[in-house]
């Protein structure tokens, strides 16, 4: 157990003692290698459940407008609960994002800050062995043992294996919190940002189309993806409704697109890159390009970046005079 | 019981005869693991895995499919037309999956065209497993590495060699066409193929699969969905790599009066499953929809047709996003203290 | 794809007339017309099922069969304007063709009643198929297979009252009682106010060699069945007819379960003591 987990674990129960909170919601190991779980802490007693480490890949942040909405069939005064959670740097944007729209009301949180150094992809990991599954993964320093289930054992770098959005991401450490139990310790990379983006835009257009399309066919339309996100929280998805009929149900190209697009538009100035998209996906299709370039764009246009602090403006949900209006063509 | 070898070096040959003038579905290497998938090159078949990422169900209940295409009010009297297919290298959880589905697309009386011309037109030959996969439970829900359920031939894998078992009519008639590859099995490789199996057996780990369908109904009401409600996201993850899951929406699709009725994957674990059009929902809460897919798989199933539909294959396990672990949940209710 | 075979295929009907219902003319009751003889015979039913109507484009509504097999030639049919193929239908004229997909579910266990008392209770434009069951019952040749049989209707007001014309000729049969009620009257209403629940135990019909079939709202099936306990009706004697969202109708989609049970096939009648045996989730 790493310092900070047991750091975690102690602030926890001391927050239950103290009666600061209500609700916990962190992460607990799940049954698989490399997963964890959301749980869901309601004594001091739960708080050894809790764990800290590269697995936690999870963006709790997406299971915290839930536990604010007024239970179904209850009536009279309703008091939203106080609720914790464990914080990294990406989880905190979200949390950022949903206080300023409104889904999560900021004097009910109480948000432990952790530093984090990368998550592990696990399809990553469990891909230095080919096909076969995994039957188990260590930790070692800087690098990740892992055994297939047939025995097979390698050894990789960490580095190797972690998620996308954690090779490139800027902000390691929460931008919001009650506690920060620690920052991180890792520099923000030297390598240019959005370097995946670039590759694809350096492709021709019918280079990027084969791309497109040999990563979108996978699709099967399961919505993991979406119910990951901690940005998607509409209770009518445009992909669900029936008047209008916005694009049908099938995994036929135009429907899968229409879908995934759709969606990448409804994030733009959103997204944060926690990568939970990319590790939903059960297809492991690169989700986070659509939302990357929409992002880089996005940056570019306006020169900020979503939901770093509650007091700056978000680039689509505020205006400025100043506003680059370039792209806009006349009628 | 016909039982014939094929040495490994010939299994390129065999593909491709299996494949000649029918479609050949076997695994291939995905991004992630392998996937079932149409070839016409043999050489990129992979049996490797334990299994797929994705169960073979969709070959004969596929993602989506079109029911009728249809012109004003006048709908397509076009009969569905499948082509002869070969599906190769099934696992047997996954074979067993298939007599499961039988059983629902069959029952009282009511048949689905779709489903069974599929199935009838689909000749399915099973890989028994060595080894058991990330989260394989086969045994603990009255499957097997070596089931011989749902499948026409049963193949083992002996290292340099592969025994193949006919187990209907129609595997033997698949044998006998390759038997110019194939030489009559030897007792000893008989021998060795029982012993794969149940040295793969006994690689499993159990897991306690709740039987008693009084306390499983009494679990209705427990606490424990709760939290388990909260942790699932309510994607579609586990329904759709899942081998037994079957339930499907039906939506029209139709441009300047012409179009299609299509029918597609659904899952209870979705919100608007059973939302009425009046706006009332028999299950509001994440809670209440995980239930339903725990005892619909486990209790009603066993109430309506004797057996669990779960044939311990893992997938929901492995690829779930929130980290819910079926197996954990089973041991829960399972437990002979009253479920909580 | 043939509709005798492939039980997705609905069968095309003509409507063949539209009576609006209700002041609130959301309420419409479409008469269809069979297009193939063939199909007509084989959609051989009972009161109590129910059918997906189809209008190709929008999709299907599973709705009660509101006719009786008695009133040959056609099928009664009224739906209620709630959202897209409803929206659809409600603007579909006389001549147009639609489909049918059925019948489905199981019927009210007629059987059962023959010899009995027949009370049926319904409220609102759950009405359907107690209507279908009442004309079934007084149909020649039929009538003298029932002992007394009881109709206690209600609605909101008078304007949203069903089958108006049927209400009128059942209330001036004399081996049928019909007691039509509304909740509250207008200036012209001549008739009985009050709610349903309230009327019953008014009413008070006895539950000796008697069996009672109710269909109505959640609201009123809420204050109904107390009543009805009070009277003295068994739980097996007590009938009810459910409505849940539903897609194929034949038990194969997974949508419509309560329980282990399809409300697509194994109801939408179900008794009271079957319902009891099931989770309390619907």
């Amino acid at each position: 157990m790493s310092q900070v987990e047991e750091a975690l674990k102690k602030e926890v129960a001391k927050l239950f003692e103290e009666e600061t909170i209500d609700l916990f919601v962190g992460h607990e190991p799940a049954g698989v290698p490399l997963k964890t779980s959301a749980c869901f802490l309601s004594s001091a007693d739960e708080a050894k459940r809790l764990v800290w480490n590269a697995s936690c890949a999870t963006n709790l942040a997406a299971y915290l407008p839930q536990l604010f909405k007024r239970p179904g069939g209850v009536k009279g005064e309703w008091i939203a609960p106080r609720v914790g959670v464990v914080a990294k740097g990406c989880d905190s944007r979200s949390i950022v994002g949903l206080i300023k729209e409104k889904q999560i009301p900021r004097d009910r949180l109480f948000v432990i800050g952790v530093g984090c150094e990368g998550m592990i992809d696990r399809h990553k990991a469990a891909g230095a062995l080919g096909t076969m599954g995994l039957a188990e993964a260590k930790i070692d320093g800087s690098s990740l043992q892992v055994i297939g289930t047939d025995g097979t054992q390698k050894r990789v770098e960490l580095a190797e294996v972690l998620a996308d959005s954690c090779r490139e991401c800027q902000h390691r450490s929460a931008v919001l919190f009650d506690v920060a139990l620690s920052e991180t310790s890792v520099q923000a990379p030297e390598t240019s940002r959005y370097a995946d983006v670039a590759e694809f835009e350096s492709k021709s257009l019918d280079e990027r189309w084969e791309f497109l399309v040999s990563e979108f066919s996978r699709c099967i339309r399961c919505y993991a993806c979406r119910e990951a996100c901690p940005n998607c929280y509409c209770q009518e998805c445009f992909a669900d409704e029936t008047a209008p009929k916005w694009l049908g149900v099938t995994t036929d190209l135009p429907d899968v697109f229409v879908f995934h697009l759709g969606r990448a538009l409804h994030q733009a100035g959103r997204c944060v890159d926690c990568g939970a998209c990319v590790a939903a996906c059960p297809q492991g299709i690169d989700l986070r390009l659509l939302n990357q370039k929409i992002n880089k764009d996005v940056e570019e246009l306006f020169g900020v970046q979503s939901s770093l602090s509650l007091e700056e403006a978000e680039a689509l949900l505020s205006f400025r005079m100043e506003d680059d209006q370039s792209f806009m063509t006349e009628p | 019981m016909l039982e014939v070898t094929l040495d490994k070096s010939k299994l390129q040959e065999l593909l491709k005869l299996l494949g000649t003038d029918r479609r050949l579905v076997a695994p291939v290497v995905d991004k992630l693991g392998t996937v079932f998938s149409e070839i016409t090159d043999p050489s990129l078949v992979c049996l490797e895995a334990v299994n797929t990422n994705l169960s073979p169900k969709e070959t004969v209940f596929p993602q989506w499919e079109t029911l009728y295409t249809f012109e004003g009010n006048q709908i397509d009297k076009a009969e569905l037309q499948i082509e002869e297919t070969v599906l190769f290298g099934v696992r047997p959880c996954d074979a067993r999956a298939f007599e499961l589905l039988d059983r629902v697309f069959t029952w009282d009386g009511v048949n689905d065209p779709y489903y069974l011309k599929r199935r009838e037109k689909t000749l399915v030959v099973a890989l028994a497993c060595n080894a058991p996969g990330e989260a394989c439970f086969c045994t603990s829900v009255g499957g097997s590495p070596a089931s011989e359920s749902g499948a026409d031939v049963l193949g083992f894998d002996l290292g340099d060699c592969l025994l193949l078992r006919a187990l209907t009519d129609r595997g033997k008639t698949l044998l006998n066409s390759v038997s110019s590859l194939t030489t009559a099995a030897t007792e000893e490789e008989k021998k060795a193929a029982q012993n794969a199996a149940s040295e793969a057996e006994k690689l499993l780990k159990p897991v306690a699969v709740p039987e008693d369908l009084a306390a499983l109904k009494e679990s209705f009401d427990a606490e424990m969905w709760k939290e388990l409600g909260l942790k699932c996201l309510g994607c579609g993850v586990c329904a759709y790599a899942c081998p037994t899951c079957h339930c499907f929406d039906i939506t029209d699709e139709a441009r300047k009066g012409a179009g299609r009725r299509v029918r597609s994957w659904d899952t209870c674990a979705f919100s608007l499953f059973t939302l009425h059009g009046s706006g009332h929902n028999p299950r509001t809460t994440q809670d209440e929809r995980y239930r339903q897919r725990v005892l619909h798989k486990f209790l009603y199933c066993r109430e309506n047709f004797g057996e669990a539909f779960c044939v311990g294959c893992g997938r929901c396990v492995a690829s779930c996003p929130a980290g819910l672990d079926l197996r954990a949940v089973l041991e829960r209710l399972a437990s002979t203290a009253k479920v909580t | 794809m043939d509709p005798i075979t492939n039980p997705y295929v609905p069968y095309p009907v003509r409507i063949d007339e539209v009576t609006i219902e209700n002041d609130e003319r959301d309420l419409k009751t479409f008469k269809l017309v069979f297009l193939d003889p063939e199909h007509e015979k084989a959609f051989a039913y009972t009161p109590g099922q129910f059918a997906e109507l189809s209008v190709l484009g929008k999709g299907e509504s599973p709705i009660g069969i509101a006719s009786s097999p008695t009133e040959e030639g056609y099928l009664l049919f009224t739906v209620k304007k709630t959202g897209v193929v409803t929206g659809e239908l409600h603007s579909l004229a006389e001549g147009e063709v639609i489909g049918v997909r059925g019948p489905l579910g199981k019927p009210y266990p007629i059987d059962r009643m023959k010899g009995k008392n027949v009370v049926l209770v319904g409220g609102g434009f759950a009405f359907t198929t107690l209507r279908a069951l009442t004309q079934y019952m007084i149909a020649d040749g039929n009538r003298s297979e029932f002992g007394e049989i009881t109709v206690i209707y209600g609605a909101r007001s008078p304007g949203e009252l069903l089958y108006k014309e049927e209400l009128k000729a059942w209330e001036a049969r004399d081996d049928l009682k019909t007691i039509i009620t509304v909740d509250k009257g207008d200036g012209a209403w001549k008739g009985r106010e009050g709610f349903v629940p309230t009327v019953l135990e008014e009413v008070a019909p006895s539950s000796k060699d008697a069996l009672m079939a109710v269909c109505g709202p959640p609201i009123m099936i809420k204050f109904t069945l107390p009543v009805v306990e009070k009277l003295g009706f068994a739980p097996s004697d007590t009938i009810l007819s459910l409505e849940m969202r539903m897609k194929c109708g034949i038990g194969k989609c997974g949508r419509c379960n309560i329980g282990s049970k399809y409300v697509c096939k194994d109801g939408p009648v179900f008794t009271l003591e079957e319902l009891n045996a099931l989770p309390a989730e619907f």
